[in-house]
C-alpha cells in the first residue's frame, strides 16, 4: 500500500527536479552572456548613489541586476565624465541612471527604469523667481556636473550661460552644494534624488526650487555598444524590464522616495 | 539741396559697408570667441582629465599596496619595500615624495608597539610627539629608505587634524581618502611646497569590512602616500601650461592660504579679462578647486587673426566704393551742372538771337522803307512830286511792250510851257519852279486814272501815259490840261501868246508794235508838239486819219524818222548843197539804224562817217568862206567847232552806251540841221546869193 504511495511521492519529486532544471537551463539559455566578467561604473549624485554609505538607487539596481544576470561584474565608482569616455572606449561596459543624446545615442545603447524631471535650484537672493529672470541678472553663475544633459530647455540655459562664461563645473555633486552655500554659484540643476541632500547641506531655507518646463526625461542602464553586441543589450534590456514589469524598480525607489512619487518616477512610457 | 546731393549716395554706400563689414567682424568675432571657447573647454577638460586620471593612477598604485597587506602581514617591511621597489617610480611619478605605512597604535598595545619595532633594529624608535594619547598613528615605515625617511619613523599623524580628518574618512569608507593642503614633513627644503596625503586602510587579514563598524574593528592602519603638489602638477604638464593660467586650491575656496598649485609663479593668478572657469574635483573624496583664465598667448595661440584683416580690409573696401561712388556722382553733377550751365547759355543766345533777329528784322522794315523811299525818290520828279523822266521811261516801255501784246491803243501826251525861259527870266528861277509845280500839279488833276502816269520829262517839258486810250480820250484829256494851265492863269509877261502861261501838246496814239519800241511813239508825239509849238503855241496838236498824215504801218516803215530835203535849202553853192544833202542822207542812215537796232558797231560806223562828213563839211565850208570874205567867219568857225565837239562827246557817250536816240535827234536834227544848216548857214548863203530864202517851218515833216 505504501509503494504506491512512496512511488507516486518520489515520481512527483522527480517531476519537481526535472520542472526546476527545465527552469534553470530555460534561464541560462535567455540571459546574457557571462563569459567574461563586466565593469559597472557609479557617480556619486544624491540618493542615486553615496560612496560615504556605499548606498544609493543604483547601488540596489546595480545589486538586483548583477545578481538576475548572473554574470561577475566589477563595480567601482569615477566621475560622470569619466563613465562617458570609458562607455564610448569600450572600456567600461555599464552605468546608471544616463540619459540619451543624439551624441550618446552614437556609442551607448540604454534600458530605460525611471524617470523625472529637472528643477533649477536657485539661492533666494539671487533674485530669480522663473528663467527668464536668468537673463537679467549677469551675475548669476549655474554650477553644472561635467558631462551631464538634461531636458531641452534646461540644455538650452546650460550652453548659453556657458558662451557667457558663468558655467562652473563639478566632476560631482557635492562641490556644487558647497559652493551654492558660499554663494560662489547661484544655481545648480538638480534631479528629486537630490533633493533630500538639501536639508542635509542646509540649503532648503535659502534655496528655491524653479521646475523646467520639458517632459519627465528617462534615465535608464547604460551599456556600451563597443563592448556589447545588440543581442547582449536585448537580453540586458530584458533584465532591466523584467525588473520594471514585476514591481523591482518601483520597491527600490520606494525605499528613497514617498510611494506616490516613487510611482511617478518608475511609471512612464518607455521611449522607442 | 543739390550740392548735398552728391553726397548722398555715397555717404549711404559707406553706411552699409561698413555696416556690413560690421556684420562680418562681429560674426568673425563670434566665431572666433566661440573657437576660443571651444578650445579652452577642451584644453579645460583634458586638465582635468589628466589630473583626474594621475590621481585614479596613484590610488591603484596603493590598492597594489594594499593587496600587498591583505595576502601579507604587516610588519613585513622587507616585503613592503621589496614591493615599492618594484614600482619602479621613476620621474613620470616625480609628484610622490614618499609612500609609507602607518601603524594602528591603541593605548594599550603602544609599548608592545615601541618594543616590536626595536627588535626589528629601530633602536631609537619612539612615537613623536611625546605623551599619552587614546591612540598612536605612527609611521613604521617610510619608502624611499632614506636617512631623512628614517627620522620620520614614529611620527603621529593623528594630532594634525587635517590628516587625521583623511585618515578617518579612508578608515571609515575603506577608500582612498585625500587629505587637506599641508606641509610634508618629508619636504625638507626652506620653501617648501604644498602637499596632501593620500590614506588607503589596512584592515586585518582574514577580517569582514563591509561596513563602518567592521572597519573600524579591523582596522590596522594606513598606507600613505605624500605628495607635493608642484611636482605632481609639473609632472604633467611641465612649468607652463600654453597660454593659460592654472590654479588649483583646496576645497573650494580661491584664497593664497588655499593655493595649491599655481601656474603664475607660484601665486594667486590675477584676474583675467578672458576665458575663465572654475571646476571642483572631487579627488579620493577631498574637493579641489581647479582654476583657469587664458591670456593674451592663448588667444595668439589659438584664435584666429581675421577680425583684423576684416575690419582693415572692410573699411578700406567701403571708403574706396564711397570715394568711387562720391567721383561718379561728382561727375554726373558737374556734368549736369555743365548741361544746366549749357542750356542757360543757349536759352540766352536764343533770347539775343531773338532780340537780334528783331532788330534785323526792323533793320530789314527800316531798310525797306528807305529802299521805298529811295524808289519812290528815284522815280519821282523832286520839284514837282511827279514821276521823273527815268520813271517816265521805264513806264512807257512797260506799257509800250504791254500794249504790244494785248493789241490796246496807248495815248501819250507831251507838254512844253510856251516861252518858260523869258518866264524865268522875267520871274525869276523861285517863281519858274512853283509855275512847274502848279503845272505839274494841273497834269496829274487830269490824268487820274490808276494807270495813268504824269511825270515831268525835261527843263518845261511834261508827259502823260494814258494807257489802253484812245486818241478822242486822249485829246480830251490833253485839252482838259490846256485848259486846266490857263485857269490857273499864271502870269506871264513874257509871252507873246497870252498874259497868262501857255502850254503847247502834243497827243499821239498808236497800236503799239512788238517788233518796235517805245521811242516810235515817243518820237512821234514829239514831232506834234513842235508842231504844236510852230503852229503859235496854246494849242494841242495831234493826228487823225484825215490829217493826211501817212501811215505806213502795213510796210514797215511807218514810224521811220527821217531828214527830208527839199530845194528851197539849197544855197546855191555846189559843193556845200552836196554835203548838206550827203549829210542828211548820212543822219538819215543813222536814224534808221538805231531805229531798226542795229548793232554799235553798225551805228557807231555810221557815226564816225557822220562826223567825218561833218568835220570835211565844216572845213569846206570855212575854206568857201575864207574865199569870199565872209565877215562872220571867226563865229562861224567857232560854231563849227563847237558843234564838232559836241558830236565827239555824243560819239564817246554813244561808245559808252549812255547816249540816249533822243540827245543824238536833238544834235542831229536840231542843233546841226536846223539851227546850223538852217539857220547859221543861211547868213552866209545869203550873203553869197543875197536873194534866196529859206522857210524852216517845211524843214521836218513826218513821212
Amino acid at each position: 500500500m505504501f509503494t504506491p504511495v512512496i512511488t507516486s511521492i518520489t515520481n512527483l519529486c522527480l517531476g519537481c527536479l526535472l520542472l526546476v532544471l527545465c527552469s534553470l537551463s530555460s534561464e541560462a539559455a535567455d540571459g546574457p552572456d557571462c563569459s567574461r566578467p563586466f565593469t559597472l561604473a557609479l557617480h556619486e549624485h544624491g540618493l542615486l548613489y553615496s560612496a560615504d554609505t556605499n548606498t544609493g538607487i543604483d547601488k540596489d539596481f546595480s545589486d538586483e541586476l548583477i545578481r538576475r544576470s548572473g554574470c561577475k561584474v566589477n563595480v567601482n565608482v569615477m566621475p560622470r565624465a569619466r563613465i562617458w569616455q570609458l562607455i564610448e572606449s569600450g572600456a567600461l561596459d555599464f552605468s546608471l541612471s544616463g540619459i540619451t543624446n543624439s551624441e550618446r545615442n552614437r556609442f551607448a545603447a540604454f534600458a530605460w527604469y525611471f524617470s523625472n524631471k529637472y528643477y533649477l535650484l536657485v539661492r533666494k537672493d539671487a533674485n530669480v523667481k522663473q528663467l527668464a529672470d536668468l537673463d537679467r541678472n549677469d551675475h548669476f553663475q549655474l554650477g553644472v556636473i561635467r558631462s551631464f544633459r538634461y531636458g531641452e530647455s534646461a540644455n538650452r540655459l546650460v550652453d548659453r550661460l556657458q558662451a557667457a562664461n558663468r558655467v562652473s563645473q563639478a566632476n560631482g555633486l557635492a562641490p556644487l552644494y558647497q559652493t551654492l552655500f558660499l554663494n560662489r554659484i547661484q544655481g545648480m540643476i538638480i534631479e528629486p534624488f537630490d533633493s533630500s541632500a538639501l536639508e542635509e547641506k542646509k540649503l532648503s531655507a535659502i534655496t528655491n526650487l524653479i521646475e523646467f518646463n520639458d517632459p519627465a526625461v528617462p534615465h535608464g542602464l547604460i551599456m556600451s555598444k563597443k563592448s556589447l553586441t545588440f543581442a547582449e543589450q536585448k537580453k540586458w534590456r530584458d533584465i532591466v524590464n523584467t525588473m520594471r514589469s514585476d514591481g523591482t524598480v518601483r520597491r527600490i525607489f520606494e525605499k528613497y522616495f514617498t510611494s506616490d512619487i516613487a510611482t511617478a518616477m518608475t511609471d512612464f512610457q518607455t521611449p522607442p | 539741396m543739390n550740392r548735398q546731393r552728391p553726397f548722398i549716395l555715397p555717404l549711404l554706400i559707406l553706411a552699409v559697408m561698413l555696416c556690413a563689414t560690421w556684420l562680418v567682424w562681429d560674426h568673425e568675432r563670434q566665431n572666433s570667441r566661440k573657437e576660443l571657447r571651444s578650445q579652452f573647454d577642451f584644453l579645460l577638460r583634458e586638465t582635468v582629465s589628466r589630473v583626474e586620471q594621475r590621481m585614479a593612477g596613484y590610488e591603484q598604485m596603493l590598492r597594489g599596496v594594499q593587496g600587498l597587506f591583505a595576502t601579507t602581514d604587516v610588519m613585513d617591511r622587507d616585503n613592503f619595500r621589496t614591493y615599492i621597489d618594484t614600482l619602479q617610480l621613476d620621474a613620470n611619478f616625480s609628484g610622490i615624495q614618499a609612500i609609507g605605512i602607518i601603524e594602528w597604535v591603541p593605548e594599550v598595545r603602544k609599548k608592545a608597539h615601541v618594543a616590536a619595532l626595536h627588535r626589528l633594529g629601530h633602536a631609537t624608535y619612539a612615537i613623536t610627539p611625546a605623551g599619552q594619547r587614546d591612540t598612536y598613528t605612527p609611521i613604521v615605515q617610510l619608502e624611499p629608505n632614506t636617512d631623512s625617511n628614517r627620522a620620520l619613523s614614529g611620527l603621529d599623524q593623528w594630532p594634525d587634524p587635517v590628516q587625521r580628518l583623511a585618515m578617518e574618512k579612508a578608515r571609515d569608507t575603506g577608500m582612498p581618502a585625500v587629505s587637506g593642503m599641508l606641509r610634508l614633513a618629508v619636504d625638507k627644503e626652506t620653501d617648501a611646497q604644498p602637499g596632501f596625503m593620500m590614506y588607503l586602510p589596512i584592515y586585518a587579514k582574514g577580517q569582514q569590512h563591509d561596513s563602518q563598524a567592521t572597519r573600524r574593528t579591523h582596522l590596522t592602519g594606513w598606507i600613505f602616500a605624500a605628495f607635493n603638489m608642484h611636482n605632481l602638477i609639473a609632472s604633467l604638464y611641465g612649468e607652463q601650461l600654453p597660454g593659460v593660467a592654472l590654479a588649483i586650491y583646496d576645497d573650494i575656496e580661491p584664497s593664497p592660504a588655499t593655493l595649491l598649485y599655481s601656474s603664475f609663479g607660484g601665486r594667486v593668478p590675477k584676474r583675467s579679462s578672458g576665458i575663465s572657469a572654475n571646476e571642483y574635483l572631487v579627488v579620493a573624496g577631498h574637493t579641489w578647486m581647479l582654476s583657469m583664465s587664458t591670456n593674451g598667448n592663448f588667444d595668439a595661440r589659438f584664435g584666429r587673426n581675421a577680425k583684423t584683416l576684416i575690419v582693415v580690409a572692410g573699411s578700406s573696401l567701403s571708403l574706396i566704393l564711397a570715394l568711387l561712388a562720391w567721383s561718379l556722382a561728382n561727375s554726373r553733377a558737374h556734368a549736369m551742372r555743365l548741361a544746366t550751365t549749357m542750356t542757360w547759355e543757349l536759352h540766352q543766345q536764343i533770347d539775343e538771337y531773338k532780340v537780334v533777329q528783331k532788330l534785323m528784322l526792323q533793320a530789314e522794315e527800316s531798310l525797306g522803307e528807305s529802299n521805298r523811299k529811295l524808289e519812290t525818290l528815284s522815280i519821282t520828279d523832286g520839284l514837282t512830286g511827279i514821276a521823273n523822266r527815268r520813271c517816265f521811261d521805264e513806264v512807257l516801255a512797260k506799257e509800250y511792250a504791254r500794249h504790244a501784246r494785248s493789241g490796246a491803243e496807248l495815248s501819250l501826251i507831251l507838254l512844253d510851257i510856251d516861252h518858260f525861259k523869258a518866264f524865268n527870266d522875267s520871274y525869276g528861277h523861285v517863281k519858274g519852279d512853283e509855275c512847274l509845280r502848279q503845272i505839274a500839279q494841273v497834269i496829274a488833276d487830269c490824268a487820274t486814272r490808276d494807270p495813268d502816269l504824269a511825270a515831268r520829262y525835261g527843263g518845261e517839258e511834261f508827259a502823260c501815259i494814258l494807257p489802253e486810250t484812245d486818241l478822242n480820250g486822249a485829246i480830251a484829256i490833253a485839252e482838259k490840261i490846256r485848259r486846266g494851265i490857263i485857269a490857273r492863269a499864271i502870269p506871264h509877261k513874257g509871252s507873246n501868246v497870252a498874259k497868262h502861261v501857255t502850254a503847247s501838246l502834243g497827243v499821239a496814239t498808236m497800236h503799239c508794235a512788238a517788233d518796235k519800241s517805245f521811242l516810235t511813239i515817243l518820237s512821234r508825239v514829239d514831232e506834234l508838239l513842235y508842231r504844236a509849238k510852230a503852229s503859235g503855241r496854246n494849242r494841242v496838236e495831234f493826228v487823225t486819219a484825215g490829217s493826211g498824215v501817212e501811215t505806213t504801218a502795213g510796210e514797215g516803215n511807218e514810224n521811220l524818222v527821217q531828214l527830208v530835203w527839199k530845194d528851197s535849202y539849197c544855197c546855191g553853192n555846189r559843193l556845200i548843197d552836196s554835203q548838206h544833202q550827203s549829210l542828211f542822207q548820212i543822219a538819215n542812215e543813222l536814224f534808221e539804224a538805231v531805229l531798226s537796232g542795229s548793232t554799235t558797231t553798225e551805228i557807231s560806223s555810221i557815226i564816225s562817217s557822220l562826223l567825218e562828213a561833218v568835220s570835211q563839211h565844216f572845213r569846206d565850208e570855212e575854206a568857201i568862206l575864207e574865199s569870199v570874205a565872209f565877215p562872220g567867219i571867226e563865229l562861224h568857225k567857232t560854231e563849227h567847232a563847237t558843234l564838232l565837239a559836241k558830236g565827239l562827246d555824243l560819239s564817246h557817250l554813244f561808245e559808252a552806251s549812255t547816249l540816249s536816240v533822243g540827245a543824238l535827234f536833238q544834235f542831229l536834227a536840231h542843233d546841226v540841221v536846223m539851227v546850223h544848216m538852217l539857220g547859221a548857214d543861211r547868213e552866209y548863203v545869203s550873203f553869197i546869193n543875197k536873194e534866196k530864202r529859206i522857210d524852216t517851218e517845211d524843214v521836218i515833216s513826218s513821212s
